[in-house]
Parts: C-alpha cells; structure tokens; sequence
C-alpha cells in the first residue's frame, strides 16, 4: 500500500513485546492519523522508547502488528522507514564524522535529501557541521540529530525525548520547527516527558504506564476532564460542610467566606452551591498536563478500551 | 541487492582509513626485520641441522620445514606466514565487522543507519565489502614493504611469493569476516562476537598442525580453513582453495544476514 493511499500514519493492534519474561510493551492499539501531533507520554520504562524502536523495526514484536505509513514495521521495515524521520533522545554518531558527512552519508543510503531546506534549517539552528560529533556538546548533537531526522522532509517524525538536553532557546527553535512541519502536513509522533511541550505541541496524547496504553485523549479534554483548582470568596461567612458534602471536591482549605479547594469530574454541583451565595470573586482554573497525567498515575492501572 | 550498501562500504573503508598505514606498516615492519635478517642466515647448513634436530611437534607447529634457510620465502612462511600474518589478519577483520554489528560503541551508527530505509542484509553486506577494502589495502602496504626491503638487502624475494602469500592471506581473512558476520547474526555482544570467531580460528589453526601429528585430528583437519591456507609464499596460489575459502567466508555472512534480520537491535 502506498504511503499517501494508507489511512493512518501510524497503526499498532495488540502490540505487545516481551524482553525474557518481562513484558516492556502490552496489547498497544494506537493509531495516529496523518498530519496529527501525536504526543507519547509516560515515566522512564513505561515502555515508550520499546514502542518506537518497534516502530522503527529495530525490534520485532512478540505478537501484535505495527504498521507505518501503511507498510508492516518489521516485515516490510526499508519501505516504512522510507518515510520516516526518527531522532532519538540523545543523538550520537561515530565521533569521528562531521555533522556534514553523516548528512551526506545518510542522504546517499537513503537516496533522498532536500540540501537546501538542510542547509537553511542549520543555519537558522546554528548547527556545527564541521566539526566532528565527538567534539559536540550534547546540545548541538540534538541539532545534528534533528537535522537528519528531517533532511529527507519525511511526511512522519518519530521523535523520542527530543529536547533532553537542549537549552531553552533552542527548544523555543524546535517548537517552532514542529509547528511549521504540522503546517506543511508532518505527522509527527512525540514522546516525551517535557509536559508542557507537549501541551504546547500536541494535539492528541497516549499515556503509557507499564507497557500499557493508559488513555488517548485529546490534550484539551485531558486537561479539562481531570480536575480544577476553584479559589472563592463569598461575600458571607458560608458552612465549609457544605462544600466538602459536594460530590468530587477535595482539598478543602480556608474558612469563613474564602475557600480554595479542587473538583475532579462536573462543576455543576459546586456551581449551584455557588449559586445559592453572593460571591465576591471565583477563579476556576484548568490543571496542567503534568497535573492531569499525575491524576492518571495516581489511579489504579487501568487499560485502555 | 540495490545499492544502499555502497555508502555504507565506503563509511566502514573511511572509518578504518588509517588501518592500511597501522595494521600494514606493523606486519611490514615485522616483515622488513625478518628480510632484512635473511642474507646473512641463506644457506647456514649448521641452523639447518639444528631445526632438523627439534621434535616434529615443534616444527610442525611453527611451521619449520626442510631447507628452512634455503629461500627467503621458507623463511618469511616460517617466521611470518604460518602463524602472526594470518592471525593478525583475521583478527583485524573480525573485530571490524564486530566493531560495526555489536556491542554498545556502534550502538549509535547502528540506530542512525538501521532506521533509514535499508536492509540489515544490505548493511552487513557494505560492512563486509569495506572491511574486505580495508584488508586488501594493509595487505598491499604490506606486499609493498616486503619487496621495497627485499630490494634493499637483496634478499631475492620473488614478487610472485608474495602476491602468492597477500592474495591467500587475504581469502584467509576474508573467510574470519564471513565467520564474525555469521556471529553478528547470533549476538549483538562484541565480546562473543570478537571471541566466537577469534576462538575458531584459533582452534582451527591448532587442528591443522595437530592434524599432522594425530590420525584422529587429521581425520577431520579438513574442516580448518588453515588446511586450505597452505604455504602460499613458497607454493604459489591455490586458485581453488582460495576460491573455498572465500566462499565458504560467503556463506557464512549470507547466514549472518539471515540472522541479523531475524534479530532486535539496539535493545
């Protein structure tokens, strides 16, 4: 099936993979559509960078199927890998070689590489090309490395902790880069522990925890779902029992007329308690991701339908 | 096959660019030393007598023959070509490809390269043809040395022994390379990689001096590429034994790329 014609960019059932008998990645069904954001969220061992390296056909599944751009990832991995970018976490290369022969090299195995869009990219990056990688900091090896991932603008990015590493500046740089891929119709496929990048970056999140898909949820349903933090000040004294009484609050703190507390689940009930007093001021405000996603881990595993 | 192994041939020729000089200019210094030595040692019938008093275990095992000090090719097999000039040049190829395939220092080159559309097939395969580069070149620096002192001590060194003597060590090492690839296949540890084939072929060299000494090892010393290496330098090229050699060298890597696909990298 060719790239275009396939459906999703990315497509796993039931992939699971199994080190001995310990189980790195189990039954994960996922799939990306093209032109998504796709952020891949979960703690150190999750089981993340196993998924991607099957993905890549560097491992082989133990049972399941992942299929990229339509072509099966380890049956059929040179026409699936056609077509993908993949920058690791911390990108390295024979230390001996420059920035700009591994970019030569990787543009003569590939058969494919637009020099003038690397070229661009690398001064806009600031990227060292002349100088060997050994001599790099890990900071211009990332750019190296994100340099290479795109040389061949391939319609999917597969990008794993990119920004580890990388200063401030350069991430700022690297955000801005993946959003003009997105605009170009890049899927790319971001796993990351950077929450807030990929609150910033992605549209859609998968939470792995322990090898298994948690949840995929939108980013902004994610974060409004979980809980809110509510600060009010009534304009009388009000009960507090009455609030910890509320379904789904919790974290009660203050008295008289001004309370702070959140609320997991509808705000519908606090809002008719509300309601029923003058109210002098209310702030409700979203959690962030990592907040959210310390919600999913704080609950009892749970696997995704 | 498409060409995707091409540049990968020549990153692995570039990456052991300085072999040729290090690797060649090592046995060449051995060489020069041991040509250089030889005018005042011909004909010396009293070392002739003396070797032929050692046990034959002995000569055997060092490859002492008759007329040890008769030519400098008998001499350059003996002190040269029958042990350090093979191992060395097997051991050299074997722990490139080992180097390219296994262990955590190509772990980076692997992940790189193996995630751009190639096959592990025909990454192995660049691997191997530039590796076989590499050798080819130390083996020339080498043939070039030993001439260039042959020349200048006039020790007579005929340039047809040691075509003879580059060409079949280099099928000899050329079959260590397939034996490392076949071991990439099997494990991405280089230290078995590095020991499995070093260990055979050292296992193989004794079978074939034991074979001269046991009827029971000489019985199955024909399973030692060593029984095809010969004495090259004095004998001339054995056309079909080279042409085992490196087949056999084939097979072996073409049952290392089978298995190298079927296995996880970089896990």
């Amino acid at each position: 099936m060719p790239a275009e014609a396939a459906e999703c960019a990315i497509d796993t059932t039931a992939l699971t993979k199994r080190f001995g008998r310990s189980r790195a990645v189990a039954d994960l069904s996922l799939t990306v559509p093209h032109g998504e954001v796709f952020g891949f969220l979960g703690p150190n061992g999750a089981g993340k960078t196993t998924t991607i390296r099957m993905l890549l056909g560097l491992l082989k599944p133990s049972s399941g199927s992942a299929r990229v751009l339509g072509h099966e990832a380890w049956r059929d991995g040179p026409a699936a890998r056609r077509g993908v970018g993949y920058l690791p976490g911390d990108f390295a290369f024979d230390p001996h070689v420059t920035g700009a022969e591994l970019l030569d090299l990787l543009a003569a195995v590939r058969g494919a590489g637009d020099g003038a869009f690397v070229r661009g990219l690398a001064r806009r990056l600031d990227a060292e090309l002349d100088r060997p990688m050994g001599d790099l900091s890990r900071g211009n090896r990332q750019k190296i490395g994100l340099l290479q991932a795109v040389a061949h603008r391939p319609p999917l990015l597969i990008m794993d902790e990119p920004t580890s590493g990388l200063d401030p500046l350069v991430q700022d740089e690297f955000a801005d880069l993946v959003g003009e891929l997105r605009a170009d119709g890049t899927t790319v496929f971001l796993s990351s522990h950077n929450l807030a990048e990929v609150e910033k970056l992605c549209s859609r999140v998968g939470i792995l925890r322990t090898g298994r898909l948690v949840t995929v949820e939108r980013v902004d349903d994610l974060t409004g779902r979980a809980i809110r933090h509510v600060h009010v000040r009534f304009g009388e004294p009000v009960d507090p029992t009455s609030l910890i009484a509320l379904p789904g609050v919790q974290g009660l703190a203050g008295h008289d007329a001004q309370f702070t507390f959140t609320v997991s689940g509808s705000l519908d009930t606090v809002l008719e308690l509300l309601a029923a007093h003058p109210v002098a001021e209310l702030e409700v405000t979203r959690p962030s991701l990592d907040e959210a996603f310390a919600a999913y881990y704080g609950q009892p595993e749970a696997v995704a339908a | 096959m498409s060409a995707a192994w091409q540049p990968i041939a020549v990153y692995t020729a570039r990456r052991r660019r300085l072999a040729p000089l290090a690797w060649g200019g090592g046995l060449g210094a051995l060489a020069a030393v041991v040509i250089a030595v030889f005018p005042s040692l011909r004909g010396n019938a009293q070392l002739d007598q003396l070797l032929d008093s050692y046990p034959e275990a002995l000569k055997e095992a060092f490859g002492i023959t008759e007329g040890w000090f008769s030519s400098v090719e008998s001499y350059l097999a003996g002190e040269m070509f029958n042990l350090i000039a093979p191992l060395a040049c097997c051991f050299f190829a074997i722990h490139a490809v080992s180097a390219a395939v296994g262990g955590t220092e190509s772990r980076p080159v692997l992940e790189a390269l193996l995630t751009a559309p190639i096959t592990r097939r025909q990454y192995l395969a660049g691997v191997l043809v530039g590796v076989l580069a590499v050798l080819a070149g130390i083996l020339f620096v080498l043939a070039v040395v030993m001439q260039l002192t042959s020349w200048v001590f006039g020790a007579g060194l005929a340039v047809g022994s040691t075509v003879a003597a580059i060409v079949t060590l280099w099928a000899l090492a050329a079959f260590a390379g397939g034996a490392a690839a076949f071991l990439t296949g099997v494990s991405d540890r280089s230290v078995i990689v590095n020991g499995g084939a070093f260990g055979f072929m050292v296992a193989a060299y004794f079978a074939e001096v034991l074979g001269g000494l046991s009827d029971t090892v000489g019985a199955v010393d024909w399973l030692s590429p060593f029984h095809y290496y010969g004495t090259a330098i004095t004998d001339g090229v054995d056309v079909a034994a080279c042409a085992g050699l490196i087949a056999a060298g084939a097979i072996a890597a073409a049952a290392g790329c089978t298995l190298f696909e079927r296995r996880d990298v970089t896990r």
